[in-house]
């Protein structure tokens, strides 16, 4: 029986090819990957340098642990976890003030968060609108911002993203919302000052 | 999506990601892959070097250990009367063990050990520098 070309394989099927020694696995599993976690790093960071660097580190530690892998979870959401952890690293030698708050600001899953009206069209339409979001979302503090990123970004579920950050999914859900919450108020707050 | 909240993040900019990202970071895990290797090649060659010298300023002792044991009259004893050995194997055995030069054995299986390790990892640097570098950089459009 003719073995698949290595492009049209799984992700599990690519960690195990490669851990039998085929090394052009690795290439194609990580070049399905690298789009989504540069862009999700870069809009943590928001600076192009600083998210290639922090690509590169990740897609080492993947390679350095990938043998030890657990092929029951979704490499992808291993992944983010890595990308993630490499974010934060970075923000708490960047700024270990704002990490300890956001840590110390853990939201209560129990306490409801009301759902924010929606935006009005004819701002969402408004060629500002983009640049206010990136200066609102870097506002965010860094776990935050990487929920709000990974489930409006990169479509993970709530679930995968409590897989990936460890935090349990009705936190995920609570800080998710607040964030949401807070990005309207800011640009309806920015919207308003510029008229 | 949660249905009371439109696609707000819809409107970010999409950062594009560099078309030579992935030739860079496959480039950074080959030279961590190569630092790997000259760590674990330098720890035992080092491991090598320590078993040698060990040897080399106890050797007087090991030779007299080796000499006083048994070890060896049972070893030809064993090639020149191979039926009396099979006849009496179980004693044979542990004669044997008992005999054995423990020190000196132990000595030479671990410097038999790093220098093995030693040349197989030689093997693995000179591999991954002979492989060819791939270009992995996504041709622009």
């Amino acid at each position: 029986m003719e073995t698949p070309p290595l492009n049209q394989l799984s992700d599990a099927e690519l960690i195990r090819a490669y851990r039998e020694g085929d090394e052009d696995a690795l290439a194609i599993l990580i070049r399905r990957h690298i789009g989504s976690v540069y862009r999700f790093l870069y809009r943590m960071a928001n600076d192009a340098q600083t998210a290639e660097d922090l690509t590169q580190e990740t897609f080492i530690k993947v390679w350095k642990h990938l043998p030890r892998f657990d092929p029951s979870k979704t490499f992808k959401t291993w992944t983010f976890s890595i990308a993630k952890n490499s974010a934060i690293d970075y923000f708490r030698k960047k700024n270990p003030s704002l990490v300890k708050a956001e840590s110390a600001d853990a939201a209560d899953p129990l306490e409801s968060v009301p759902d924010a009206q929606p935006l009005p069209d004819e701002l969402l339409e408004r060629k500002e609108t983009a640049a206010y979001l990136d200066e609102a979302l870097s506002a965010l503090p860094p776990r935050t911002r990487s929920i709000v990123l990974m489930h409006e970004t990169e479509d993970m579920t709530f679930q995968e993203i409590a897989d990936a950050t460890g935090e349990p999914m009705n936190t995920v859900k609570s800080r998710y919302r607040r964030a949401l919450a807070t990005l309207k108020e800011r640009l309806m707050a920015r919207f308003t000052r510029e008229a | 999506m949660d249905q009371n909240h439109p696609p707000l993040l819809s409107r970010l900019s999409e950062p594009e990601t560099p078309p030579d990202l992935l030739d860079r970071v496959m480039g950074a895990i080959r030279r961590a892959r190569v630092r790997r290797l000259r760590v674990r090649f330098a720890l035992f060659v080092s491991g090598f070097a320590a078993s040698v010298g060990y040897a080399a300023v106890n050797w007087p002792l090991l030779w007299e250990e080796i000499r006083t044991s048994s070890f060896v009259e049972f070893l030809l004893l064993a090639a020149s009367d191979p039926d009396v050995v099979f006849a009496n194997g179980k004693d044979f055995a542990y004669g044997l063990l008992e005999a054995l030069p423990l020190e000196a054995m132990l000595a030479a299986f671990a410097g038999a050990f790093f220098l093995l390790a030693a040349v197989v990892l030689t093997d693995a640097l000179r591999h991954i520098r002979r492989m060819p570098h791939i270009n992995h950089s996504v041709p622009s459009t």
